[in-house]
């Protein structure tokens, strides 16, 4: 079900598995063990990430050995902004929904982002 | 389990050249990443996953798909034959039954090829509407051309110059000349907007229209049914189509919607007092039906086709958002009337083949002359509808046009004898 942020809770997964080390480059399988996502869903989504921008991408330098190079992830600036973004939202819609939920959170909490009562605005007024 | 993940490595190596050059590296990168994967089921799970991705990005899940769909059209398309040629499908109308389905076969095969290099006919657009349409529409007329042999296997008075010319024998030269015409009637839609772009594409769809009427009336009514519902489901299939996924999504589902509605009260059980059509059913209601299905999918359809068309301030998306409504109400109708022959057909044989050879026969009969009544009129009104409701985005106010500035400085000059201010000569 695609968040507020228009990305879908998959990538979410995606998204907050990268922003947890922002600066370390990330490879395929490394981030499959840590979403859970199978090959066929966690690829996809890093290409439409790339594709727009929030994830740059490169193959290792040097060349390993007893293994092939891998290909390595990490978001870019622009991504890592707005992958908290959206994270932030997601965790405030899911908040919400659990106050909106039978038995959650008491009423008031969590959706309803009002804004604060300005000290002494109770007593203005003629 | 080793020689499963080699197969699958190796697969996934070769099928990476699918994949266009610019995102082959992630296929690579699937197989890169195997090696750290455990081996066995969760190897052939991650490499399974890759050649899946490769089939996304190669586009081939959709033209798996369609390949599917033409393979399934071509397979009921050597069943409908098997049956005409077959000796359970003897008598009179043989002929005929036989012509119109070996005509339905070259149209679907050959018109997208004769047309190849106009683009109006084909290939097909790569919404999955346009692919889902075409294959729909190729199979529900396919179904339709059985359907009519079967009803027409047995005494038809009622249907006589419905669905015969009216000598009703076979004749090579008639067909022949038919053929010859409705051939000469296509090859004047794929050449008139090239040669005379100036002509809208409004009156050469209103001119297609007036042929195939004329030539359904006089020489071989079902031949050129087909071929203007092949044609129409064709050019609004196509991949240089101007009509968008929307509105042909939009249009097929309310016209199938409705039709099926249409199929469903429809119950000639109901209808006194013998079974079969009579004067008394609730055909003229059902065609009212038929009407209201036709606006109302010209009205949807086309309004929300006409949105995803554009802006209406641009000239271009204008006249996008004309051609939505245009399309939208012949692609409404077709979808209305084609479930009423594939859903009904059963019953039309059942009373053909029950009915007394001496009482009610025409009422025993007139179901087939129902349903061509409306799989004829039924897009000529969507035209119709189609055609007022583009015009109507053309007709509505425009931004006023900022009169030009008077040049500065000029003196002003005697007025001749005569003027043309405001478009009108007056005389001074």
């Amino acid at each position: 079900m695609p968040g507020g942020s228009g990305f879908s809770a998959q990538t979410l997964l995606v998204l907050a598995a990268l922003c947890a080390e922002p600066a370390d480059w990330r490879h395929g399988y490394d981030l499959a063990r840590q979403t859970g996502l199978k090959s066929g869903t966690l690829y996809p989504i890093l290409i439409r990430l790339a594709d727009r921008g929030l994830v740059e991408a490169q193959w290792e330098e040097g060349r390993p050995s007893g293994r092939p190079p891998r290909h390595l992830y990490r978001l870019s600036s622009g991504g890592l902004a707005a992958a908290r973004a959206a994270l932030e939202d997601a965790a405030v819609q899911a908040a919400a929904r659990a106050a909106a939920a039978p038995g959650g959170a008491a009423p008031g909490a969590g959706r309803r982002r009002s804004a604060p009562r300005r000290p002494g605005l109770a007593g203005e007024g003629p | 389990m080793d020689a499963v993940t080699r197969a699958l490595d190796g697969l996934l190596g070769r099928c990476a050249a699918l994949v266009p050059p610019a995102r082959r590296g992630w296929a690579e990168a699937v197989r890169a990443e195997a090696g750290e994967v455990p081996a066995g089921a969760a190897r052939a799970g991650w490499l399974a996953g890759g050649l899946w991705l490769v089939a996304r990005e190669a586009g081939m899940v959709r033209r798996i798909a369609y390949g599917l769909g033409i393979v399934a059209v071509a397979a009921i398309a050597a069943l409908v034959m098997r049956y005409l040629w077959s000796a359970a499908h003897a008598g009179r109308f043989a002929g005929w039954d036989k012509a119109r389905v070996v005509w339905l076969v070259a149209l679907l095969a050959g018109l997208p090829w004769v047309a190849r290099a106009r683009g109006v006919f084909g290939p097909p657009g790569r919404s999955v509407a346009a692919r889902t349409v075409r294959v729909g529409g190729a199979t529900a007329l396919l179904v339709l051309v059985l359907d009519l042999a079967r009803v027409e296997h047995f005494p038809e008075p009622a249907m006589f110059g419905v669905l015969n010319p009216p000598a009703g024998a076979w004749s090579w030269p008639r067909e022949a000349v038919a053929l010859t015409l409705i051939g000469a009637c296509l090859a004047a839609v794929l050449t008139v907007p090239v040669r005379w772009p100036k002509v809208r594409p409004v009156l050469v769809a209103w001119g297609a229209a007036a042929a195939a009427l004329a030539l359904y009336f006089t020489l071989a009514p079902v031949q050129v049914l087909l071929t203007v519902y092949v044609a129409g489901i064709f050019a609004a299939t196509a991949q240089r189509s101007p009509v968008v996924p929307a509105t042909l999504a939009m249009s097929a589902g309310i016209g199938l919607a409705g039709g099926l509605l249409i199929a469903v009260l429809w119950d000639p059980l109901r209808s006194p007092p013998a079974p079969g059509l009579t004067p008394r059913t609730d055909v003229p209601l059902l065609f009212m039906l038929l009407v209201g299905v036709i606006v109302a999918g010209t009205g949807v359809a086309g309004a929300v086709g006409a949105r995803r068309a554009g802006d209406k301030s641009d000239p271009l998306a204008r006249k996008a958002r004309g051609w939505q409504y245009l399309a939208a109400g012949p692609l409404t109708a077709a979808a209305a009337a084609l479930p009423l022959p594939l859903v009904r057909a059963s019953h039309a044989v059942h009373f053909a083949a029950t009915c007394p050879p001496t009482g009610h026969l025409g009422h025993c009969t007139a179901a087939p002359a129902v349903w061509m009544f409306f799989l004829v009129i039924g897009p000529v009104l969507g035209l119709g509808f189609g055609t007022f409701a583009a015009f109507i985005p053309e007709a509505a106010p425009q931004p006023p046009r900022q009169p030009p500035p008077d040049p500065p400085d000029e003196p002003d000059r005697p007025r001749p004898d005569g003027s043309l201010s405001a478009g009108v000569f007056v005389k001074i």
